[in-house]
């Protein structure tokens, strides 16, 4: 659905993007994440048509997104950061106002409007003026306002920021419909466990580079390997510090009162013999685990200041 | 009818604002009171020395007073609200989302435009009783108060194009208003200083040369063409019984042409008005379309065509 290739973007000495490259299949969920600056949004409004590109290449659907920026506009579906709301304006007349920028006028624009409503929970509020909606109800509109035209690309940028926890579980069930619709949708958000759960793949951006791109599935595996290794002694602790230093796949370890905490880098099989060695040496472990991988270690370690000392 | 989706949202926003009964009521308050304030004076003035000043040439005086009030009004209002039609949506940062959908940027710079426009022509007919006040005694109120209104169109229009042409570059709404009337400056006193400093050299070099008769300015006067206000003075001074060639009392030459210009000096200042106020939204048609990158680097044209998307994403 979207492909980019060795994408740029310069503002005058600071370089944005630096050759990125991205291919999002269809139907997928997108999580884009980076520290602010990393060229997130910057990324969105030149696939948008926002902004343009110093060199490189986008196409959405087949299309090059930078020279048909007239035909890729049906095709994708913007929701910004932030949006700003028109004084005056009822709900209904905002979504009609927007089909209205494509083309769709009538009875058939007020149909899909009302059925649009509906989807995003708004339909009792179809005749509230806008301005005066809640910050998560207006965030649902503009999501609503998003699909006026059915596209199949949909970019959000932090759809879910200065969001309740309770508006921020609806606005990630109409994601999740969405999602069900066979649409492509690419959300950035600072929110990782919910992109977590959400998102069907991500990609973590920094300094203008993808630092890692791939399915939630494998980059959390491979997250899992370099998590460290938390063991409960009860008994016996120098033993199992002076078994644990021998260990070659051991590369560092720190001891919080009775457990020890274990940069590991060996696999499953490793991680058994490891155990197996510590109670035929009679070390008594109570406890014996592998801390979860999850995203926000894989952002900071991906985006701390080693990373940032390589690039 | 297919109605610009722009001008029809910014109708419904600006019906149910209370701003604009307020301004409608407030301008016709100080004609209104212009008119009473010249009508008792007149009396006084009539009861004092016994001639009578209510004669139709003395009393259609307030037509000119109230057609220079609303040319001054237009010329403050229409910045106002034209120069901050874009900036405002981007201030908003609104702007951003009407430029992924599918209208074109000349659909958005009109439907700002047309509601400013209509905007201030609704004020401007709202005023139409009080104009015709000044006709109370006779005359023919409706060519004038209509003329008058044609008029005042053209300025709203050519002064709105100005505010639209600095709304579309301009960050914010403030800067883009004092940018407007700035630009309206240049046009309504900018060209009688050029003219006064061209007058200035021209007799110095008339002066050197030692040439007879009045230094001839020629086909320099044309810039008073683009003067909306050198229009309405020519139009107004017609229009309350002036001379019917008011700009040849001022306007001295005797350049080839410029007799038919100045005869029909009207009909030339507002089409030449029209033509740039058509040019000056192309030009912001231009900013818009700049702000959100249509222009893409050379090298970028010339990368391959529609590369293949499914190969690459399996």
């Amino acid at each position: 659905m979207l492909q980019i290739n060795k994408l740029c973007k310069r503002y005058g000495k600071f370089q944005a993007l630096n050759n990125l490259d991205l291919s999002i299949p269809k139907g997928e969920v997108f999580g884009f994440i980076g520290p602010n600056g990393a060229g997130k949004t910057t990324t969105m409004k030149i696939i948008c048509g926002l902004l343009s590109a110093t060199s490189g290449e986008v196409y959405v659907d087949g299309i090059d997104a930078i020279k048909n920026k007239k035909e890729i506009k049906r095709k994708i579906g913007y929701m910004p950061d932030f949006f700003g709301v028109y004084d005056n304006l009822k709900a209904m007349e905002y979504m009609e106002f927007y089909a209205s920028m494509y083309g769709i006028v009538g009875d058939g624009a007020r149909k899909t409007c009302r059925e649009l409503m509906a989807l995003v929970n708004l339909s009792d509020k179809e005749d509230a003026y806008v301005d005066g909606l809640s910050r998560g109800m207006k965030q649902r509109l503009c999501l609503a306002r998003c699909l006026v035209h059915n596209p199949e690309l949909l970019i959000l940028d932090e759809p879910a920021s200065g969001l309740d926890p309770r508006a921020r579980f609806e606005v990630k069930e109409i994601l999740k419909n969405l999602s069900s619709m066979k649409k492509t949708i690419i959300i950035s958000s600072h929110i990782l466990p919910e992109l977590a759960e959400m998102c069907t793949s991500i990609g973590v951006m920094e300094r203008g580079h993808l630092v890692i791109n791939g399915s939630i599935d494998d980059i959390l595996m491979n997250a899992k390997g370099s998590s460290p290794l938390h063991i409960q002694i009860v008994d016996n602790q120098e033993t199992a510090i002076r078994l644990l230093k021998e260990n070659p796949a051991v590369e560092k370890l720190s001891i919080r009162n009775d457990e020890i905490i274990v940069s590991y880098m060996g696999t499953e099989q490793d991680e058994a013999n490891l155990l197996k060695q510590l109670i035929l040496n009679d070390v008594a472990v109570s406890g014996f685990v592998r801390e979860q991988g999850n995203l926000e270690n894989i952002f900071m370690e991906l985006t701390g200041p080693k990373q940032k000392e390589a690039v | 009818m297919k109605i610009n989706p722009i001008l029809n949202k910014e109708m419904k926003i600006g019906a149910r604002s209370i701003k604009m009964p307020l301004i409608v009521m407030l301008l016709n308050s100080i004609l209104a009171f212009i008119v009473i304030l010249f009508f008792y004076a007149y009396g006084q003035v009539m009861t004092s020395s016994g001639i009578d000043l209510y004669s139709l040439r003395s009393v259609v005086r307030i037509f000119k007073i109230l057609g220079w009030v609303e040319i001054c009004f237009i010329s403050v209002a229409v910045p106002i609200f034209a120069a901050s039609s874009i900036s405002g949506e981007r201030e908003r940062q609104t702007l951003d989302i009407m430029l992924t959908t599918s209208a074109k940027p000349m659909t958005i710079i009109v439907g700002k435009l047309t509601s400013s426009v209509l905007t201030i022509l609704l004020f401007i007919v709202s005023t139409i009783p009080v104009l015709s006040l000044s006709f109370v005694y006779g005359g023919s109120v409706v060519n004038k108060v209509f003329g008058l209104i044609a008029i005042l169109m053209v300025a709203i229009l050519y002064f709105g194009s100005i505010g639209i042409l600095t709304s579309s570059f301009c960050r914010n709404s403030i800067g883009s208003i004092i940018l407007a009337l700035v630009f309206e400056g240049l046009l309504v006193f900018g060209t009688l200083v050029v003219l006064g400093l061209i007058a200035l050299v021209v007799e110095l070099i008339w002066q050197i040369k030692d040439l007879k008769g009045t230094a001839d300015l020629g086909y320099t006067w044309l810039l008073l063409l683009v003067n909306p206000f050198v229009t309405f003075y020519e139009y107004i001074s017609k229009a309350t019984g002036g001379n019917a060639e008011i700009l040849r009392e001022i306007i001295d030459t005797n350049a080839p042409g410029m007799e038919w210009i100045l005869k029909n000096w009207l009909f030339i200042s507002c089409g030449v008005q029209i033509l740039l106020s058509f040019l000056n939204l192309k030009l912001a048609s231009v900013a818009i379309r700049r702000t959100r990158g249509q222009k893409v680097k050379k090298k970028n044209k010339k990368s391959k065509k529609n590369q293949p998307v499914e190969e690459a994403t399996n």
